[in-house]
């Protein structure tokens, strides 16, 4: 599993790894049913303490991102259930607020920003036709 | 609460003049990874040395394993695996000598595992150990404190000069340790990334007195650095309860804080000031705050 | 230059300037302790220039000098670090060189004045000095390179020894077992030309070879030594012997093997070393003269000289135990002493993390220490018995005196056991003897029984020797009590370690009673008592070692 933490970042590594699953899973580079490392492979992997994988991988179950079967490991949760989609949307969520914060600071205004984004994803179709 | 494996209690220490430690208490719990971090001459080495024997307390105890550790050498440090910062293995032996040798101390030493790290660690058995590098004396020094499977590792400075590589053994080597059930790390070291990746606990150790106790989550979630923005312009930066370290000028100040968000939140209006933005801190500059207010 | 040399001259005044005091002052304390009395007990004149008081006197300069060597050579340091600085090797050399040996004849000098003054002897100081000046040259070549072989120690004691007959010339004394009585021995009055064609040309070849090998070293490009090469050989050869993995029953087996190598075996090596070799300059000489007495005579010298160097090195790493650290301050003063740097078994991170208590440690040492011994006594003796089937072989052709008792083996006998005794004394200086030294009430009953004696007009010899057998039992009794009070030995195994001594000691002396006076009793039966102290002491020196 590709994932890469910093430390002294200022986010905390548990955050990181929890982000970093999180996006590997909106993104579909992570199935659901797919099995996430062992909190020890992991940490070895990452050279992070096991404790700190095994926080993550709460949070993430308590997110319902990830779900833990007993003896047989993490998985990721069904994409049909509510709470992984919740949690989906909560991803977005931050990027919808980061690309508003930017928008706003650079001095567009709401309708701007909407036309900008029904003209990409316009533009995003155009290549399929041909 | 979970037992502890290292109980020190009230230590004092004094080399002449030099008081080298002033009335450390300190609790290592069982099963986790503890930094102890300082400046060179911070008592770090001191610490550990009465950890295993080599000193005794001049006033307060030390016990290791419920034992006192001058009075029991055998019994507490069979069960420990010890990584010197000199890494001084006699220089004369050769690799396999030094490994049959320190074998003879440890009932539990398990033979295939020791092969497995030499064999790893890419050691020639017939190798003087003076003529090895630094990187391979560690790595020689690594494989003696972890061949019998330590309850408890102790590695004093474990990373200095060394290359990524071998840092690298060295800290899988300790995620390993602690990944098995009721294994405990102690280490010390300047690099603080490797502290914060790695630790559960941590100790800051300041000119022999211990300044911060505590576990890195509960740290690192309770510094912050916010700017304030001021109403007026100031000279000097205004005093905000909890602040440790200040910068910045006229309208703008920045602050490492240290403390509850709301009680800032509360502090900040009373001073009349916009908090405008808001950082977490690394370990590095928790550590230049806390120890360079002497 | 002139800044160059007020530079080197302040660096070596900051060091260590206590050092160039200190150790002139403390090397003239034992003289003092030794000659003062001597000169309250007979201000004749001419007992002072007896060939005995000469004898002692030349000695206590050779110590001096040597004494006054390893200050200078430690107050001066490594020259490693001055490898860096933008000076020519031949300044570096030349600096220490000379001003090494204008303080140790300073130091020499001043003493020996020193002595002039408080002593009713008339002692000649240039020949001394010039000796010390020789010396001190002559050591230059050996101490100046970055080699990490032993031999070179070696060597430097071999050049000492061939200083010293010398030395021994100088004053009359004939190079034979007993010269030391005749009565031709004098002081050292007049230096030769031999002396002063001597002098130049050991200055000159030291100075150049002081040059060669700093500036090989500096260069980095330094070709392996033939020191180096041997051990680089013998290495070779170890580790096709040593094919098979070490297997150590027990933690006592392994720190003894550890403690053997780390020091001790080079006495047996030294000794072994020197037993064949004299064997081989026996036999190649008495081939060539064609004379089979030679071979025994050869024989007989050399393995006297294998048993002196036995005590020799003994006694040199016990002092090198004792002062270890000031060794690896030679290297680098600036820093901490490093336990890396010393490869004598002393405060070390690493040994003291290993799970094994004081007791079995004590045993361990004394087991390394004791094989020591044993195998260089063992070579010895050998060579003795050798020489024994052979001159019975040959029909004896060595009975016309000549003053070697070949057939006294009770001299023979008394030599080979007292120089084990003493090999084993000196091996476990460190950690058992030095702390009984280092404590003051171990030191009143000796002063006490010396005081009263000296009251009763004794014989100065006797009082000294008496204080030497109280200091043991006082040091013995002490530390009995203090191991079974640890519980580091039971009741048993002490009275069993005491009626072994006590036996050992009465043999001792019944056999030898004739040919001892008082004086030789009293030293035998201290020998025996210093070699029971680190059966108990060992334990206690070894935990206060590990603790502090």
């Amino acid at each position: 599993m590709q994932i890469h933490i910093q430390a002294q970042g200022g986010v905390p590594i548990y955050l990181q790894v929890m982000q970093q699953i999180k996006y590997l899973v909106a993104s579909g580079r992570l199935q659901p049913g797919d099995e996430l490392p062992s909190i020890r492979t992991l940490a070895e992997q990452l050279i992070v303490n096991p404790n700190t994988i095994a926080r993550a991988y709460r949070e993430l179950e308590t997110a319902g991102v990830v779900e833990k079967r007993r003896t047989a490991g993490t998985f990721v949760a069904e994409a049909g259930s509510p709470l992984a989609r919740k949690e989906r949307l909560k991803l977005l969520k931050q990027r919808v607020d980061q690309l508003l914060v930017e928008a706003f600071q650079m001095g567009f205004d709401l309708d701007e920003v909407l036309k900008l984004v029904q003209q990409s994803e316009l533009n995003s179709q155009q290549p399929r036709k041909g | 609460m979970s037992d502890l494996v290292i109980d020190i209690k009230n230590l004092s220490r004094r080399f002449g003049d030099k008081h080298a430690l002033q009335d450390v208490s300190l609790g290592v719990p069982r099963g986790g990874v503890f930094g102890l971090i300082g400046s060179n001459g911070a008592g770090k080495t001191t610490l550990i040395k009465h950890i295993l024997g080599s000193h005794y307390a001049q006033s307060g105890s030390v016990s290791v394993f419920g034992f006192d550790p001058v009075a029991e050498p055998v019994r507490v440090l069979g069960r420990i695996g010890y990584m010197s910062e000199d890494r001084d293995v006699p220089g004369w032996m050769r690799v396999q000598e030094v490994i049959e040798f320190t074998k003879a101390f440890y009932p539990g030493w398990d033979s295939g595992y020791a092969s497995q790290l030499r064999e790893l660690f890419e050691l020639d058995p017939k190798q003087k150990i003076r003529n090895l590098s630094r990187g391979q004396t560690a790595r020689v020094c690594l494989l003696l404190a972890l061949a019998h499977r330590p309850e408890l590792l102790v590695l004093d400075e474990p990373s200095s000069g060394l290359d990524p590589v071998i840092r690298r053994d060295i800290l899988t080597a300790i995620v390993r340790t602690t990944a098995d059930e009721g294994r405990t790390v102690l280490f010390s070291s300047h690099l603080l990334d490797e502290i914060e990746r790695l630790a559960d606990r941590v100790a800051i150790l300041h000119q022999g007195r211990i300044v911060l106790d505590q576990s890195v989550e509960t740290i690192l979630e309770s510094y912050h650095r916010v700017t304030l923005r001021f109403d007026e312009s100031f000279a000097v930066a205004p005093n905000l309860t909890g602040a440790m370290h200040s910068e910045g000028k006229g309208h703008e100040w920045t602050y490492v804080y240290s403390g509850d968000k709301e009680q800032l939140v509360e502090s900040s209006r009373r001073l009349n000031a916009q908090i405008v933005a808001e950082a977490p801190l690394s370990l590095d500059d928790i550590f230049i705050c806390n120890v360079q207010g002497s | 230059m002139q800044s160059i040399i007020s530079a080197l001259s302040w660096e070596y005044y900051a060091r260590n300037r206590w050092m160039l005091l200190y150790l002139p002052l403390i090397a003239n304390i034992p003289v003092i302790c030794v000659l003062v009395p001597l000169k309250s007990i007979s201000p004749d004149a001419a007992f002072m220039t007896s060939p005995l008081l000469i004898g002692i006197q030349m000695i206590l300069i050779l110590c001096m000098v040597l004494l006054a060597c390893f200050g200078v050579l430690t107050t001066q340091g490594g020259l490693k670090r001055l490898y860096r600085l933008p000076l020519s090797t031949v300044q570096i050399a030349s600096y220490y060189f000379c001003s090494g040996a204008l303080l140790v004849g300073a130091q020499v000098a001043l003493m020996l004045w020193l002595w002039k003054v408080l002593l009713p002897i008339d002692l000649p100081i240039a020949g001394p000095v010039l000796f010390s000046v020789v010396c001190w040259c002559a050591l230059q070549p050996v101490v100046r390179g970055q080699s990490q072989s032993l031999w070179w120690i070696v060597l430097a004691v071999l050049i000492v020894i061939a200083l010293f007959f010398w030395l021994l010339r100088n004053h009359g004394i004939p190079l034979q077992p007993g010269g030391m009585q005749t009565q031709q021995v004098h002081y050292w009055t007049v230096i030769s030309r031999a002396d002063w064609l001597i002098t130049t040309v050991s200055l000159s070849l030291a100075y150049w070879l002081t040059t060669l090998r700093v500036t090989y070293d500096r260069s980095g490009r330094r070709k392996t030594s033939l020191f180096e090469k041997i051990d680089l050989a013998w290495e070779r050869v170890q580790s096709r012997w040593n094919s098979g993995s070490r297997n150590f029953n027990s933690a006592i087996q392994a720190f003894s093997w550890c403690h053997f190598r780390s020091g001790p075996i080079a006495i047996p090596m030294l000794a072994i070393g020197s037993v064949i070799l004299t064997w081989m300059i026996a036999g190649l000489v008495s081939i060539i003269q064609q004379d089979s007495s030679t071979l025994l005579r050869f024989a007989i010298g050399g393995t006297y000289l294998s048993t002196m160097l036995q005590v020799y090195m003994a006694f040199l790493f016990g002092i090198l135990g004792l002062f270890g650290s000031s060794l690896a301050r030679f290297e680098a003063p600036e820093q901490e002493p490093k336990a890396s740097n010393s490869q004598i078994l002393e405060v070390s991170p690493f040994m003291d993390g290993l799970p094994i208590n004081s007791i079995d440690k004590s045993f361990a040492v004394l087991r390394s220490s004791g094989r020591a011994t044993v195998l260089s006594s063992v070579a010895v003796i050998l060579s003795y018995l050798l020489i024994t089937i052979i001159s019975f072989l040959l029909g004896n052709p060595l009975q016309s005196g000549e003053g070697i008792e070949i057939k006294s083996f009770k001299y023979l006998g008394f030599l080979t056991t007292s120089a084990m005794l003493l090999t084993y004394v000196f091996n476990n200086l460190k950690f058992s003897i030095a702390p009984s030294l280092m404590r003051i009430d171990h030191w009143i009953w000796p002063i006490i029984v010396i005081a009263v004696l000296l009251a009763f007009r004794m014989p100065l010899g006797l009082c000294l020797s008496a204080g030497l057998c109280v200091f043991a039992l006082v040091a013995l009794v002490y530390s009995t009590i203090q191991s079974l009070i640890d519980k580091d030995l039971s009741v048993r195994t002490a009275s069993l370690i005491w009626l072994v001594g006590i036996a050992i000691a009465v043999g001792l002396l019944a056999v030898l009673r004739n040919e001892f006076g008082p004086v030789g009793m009293l030293l035998a039966a201290s020998l025996v008592g210093l070699v029971m102290l680190p059966f108990f002491s060992t334990a206690a020196g070894l935990r206060q070692a590990r603790t502090t």
